[in-house]
């Protein structure tokens, strides 16, 4: 429960930091940060429980009510991007710096395809020759940083709220 | 233990999407618009809030005494050079109605009304190029409104819930506009690019168009009022065995930061649909 309590405090918040502040930062030009999508793989890789997968379900609806699009198309995409980290974390070597790295790349690029691929099927005009790959492959890299740096802290948060118990 | 709890993600993953796929497939209802617009009625006051703490932040720094004096000296020069050009153009406007009058020959000046509004946020996607607008349709703005800065046309409102609105920009790939090269007079329609650019297409090949030539709506198709300047041909690529002619178009408004923004309040969009599907009377 503390999950979803800190999940509906945390992710709105973000969602209108993504929205309102980081397209005027100056790098936002040249690394376009996917800020939910970040925090939702780090707290699922961090936290893999079954209630961070509701993150996804949460950053889905934010962002899906700041975009332009229809409603649902982010929610999809974040929780199949999620699963994959949430699988990941479930692991014993998921503190390994590779782990990381490859879910943060594995869960953008998943996360991108299934969004252009329900954008093209609700009749978005997407013109798949043009897409800037550059974009892509600079969202990757700097969803990747930003997942490496902020995982301590997810993992510190995700020790503090879980509860102890002991199973005798 | 492994097992079940991926077998419990798993599960509760499918839930999710379900609810995902359904509200997708609502999205083509007033329901979904109708959540949609539950959820932004509860962040814009939020989202204002937030955007005028750090608005400061954001904001172009004051200019130097010395910046000021060399532009008052342009824009002194401007005025008095405008100031001559608008008594030209008030001649041919009294000109200009004499003669409609004898020819009983009416048409409506383009004098449009306008709200203004703050940008308060961008869409969260990188990919797609909206702007979120603090006034929405308690303050009478309506989809498909013509949206405009004092440079140009900025572009539409695609959504509009009671207190903020989505504008649709001009350089999205989403975007079509009837537009027409103010010089040459030639008709063409201007396309968003995925990467942000204006492409101008469809410009008959014995149209003379030229890199500086001005670009403005033409208001064909009944979807946006006409000579609004949309923005300034960069280069042109003609070749004698292409049908027709294309530009590559830079456009006026600074599309990358925009603050204020004018809807125009008064325009009607033309539906033209009834037209084209009228059917051919059978006796014919």
């Amino acid at each position: 429960m503390r999950n979803i309590i800190l999940g509906l405090l945390v992710i709105p918040f973000l969602a209108i930091f993504q929205s309102t502040l980081l397209p005027y930062l100056n790098f936002h030009d040249k690394f376009k940060l996917d800020l939910i999508l970040v925090i939702v793989l780090s707290w699922n890789l961090a936290y893999p429980d079954s209630e961070s997968l509701l993150w996804a379900l949460l950053g889905g609806i934010m962002l899906d009510a700041l975009s332009g699009t229809h409603m649902g198309i982010n929610i999809i995409s974040l929780t199949i991007a999620s699963l994959i980290a949430n699988l990941a974390g479930s692991r014993v070597w998921s503190t390994h710096i590779i782990l990381r790295i490859t879910v943060g790349i594995t869960g953008t690029a998943i996360y991108y395809l299934v969004y252009f691929l329900l954008l093209t099927t609700t009749g978005w005009k997407t013109d798949w020759a043009n897409i800037p790959i550059e974009n892509f492959v600079r969202s990757i890299m700097i969803n990747v940083f930003v997942i490496i740096l902020i995982l301590p802290t997810a993992r510190w948060l995700a020790v503090k709220i879980t509860k102890r118990s002991i199973d005798i | 233990m492994y097992r079940n709890k991926l077998q419990t993600n798993v599960i509760l993953s499918a839930t999710i999407i379900a609810i995902g796929i359904l509200l997708l497939s609502l999205s083509y209802s007033d329901s979904s618009s109708k959540f949609k617009g539950v959820i932004s009625t509860i962040i814009t006051p939020l989202q204002i809030n937030i955007y005028s703490l750090v608005e400061p932040l954001f904001t172009n720094e004051p200019i130097a005494p010395e910046e000021l004096v060399n532009l008052n000296a342009t824009l002194t020069a401007e005025i008095a050079l405008l100031r001559s050009e608008n008594i030209r153009l008030s001649e041919t406007i009294y000109e200009r109605d004499m003669l409609a009058a004898l020819l009983n020959y009416t048409k409506l000046d383009n004098v449009n009304t306008y709200i203004s509004a703050n940008v308060i946020g961008k869409d969260t996607s990188s990919f797609l190029q909206y702007v979120i607008i603090d006034i929405g349709t308690t303050g009478g703005v309506q989809r498909d409104m013509p949206v405009v800065t004092d440079a140009g046309l900025v572009g539409i409102i695609n959504e509009a819930t009671p207190r903020a609105s989505k504008v649709l920009l001009v350089n999205s790939d989403q975007m079509a506009v009837n537009v027409r090269v103010q010089n040459s007079r030639a008709d063409g329609v201007l396309f968003g690019q995925a990467s942000k650019d204006l492409r101008l297409r469809y410009i008959s090949l014995d149209a003379t168009i030229s890199a500086g030539d001005l670009v403005v709506t033409s208001g064909l198709g009944g979807s946006l009022p006409a000579n609004i300047p949309v923005g300034e041909i960069a280069s042109v690529r003609s070749r004698a065995y292409d049908v027709f002619q294309e530009a590559e178009v830079l456009p006026l408004a600074n599309l990358d930061k925009i603050e204020i923004v004018m809807i125009i309040t008064d325009f009607t969009t033309i539906e033209l649909k009834p037209l084209i599907s009228t059917p051919i009377p059978d006796d014919l």
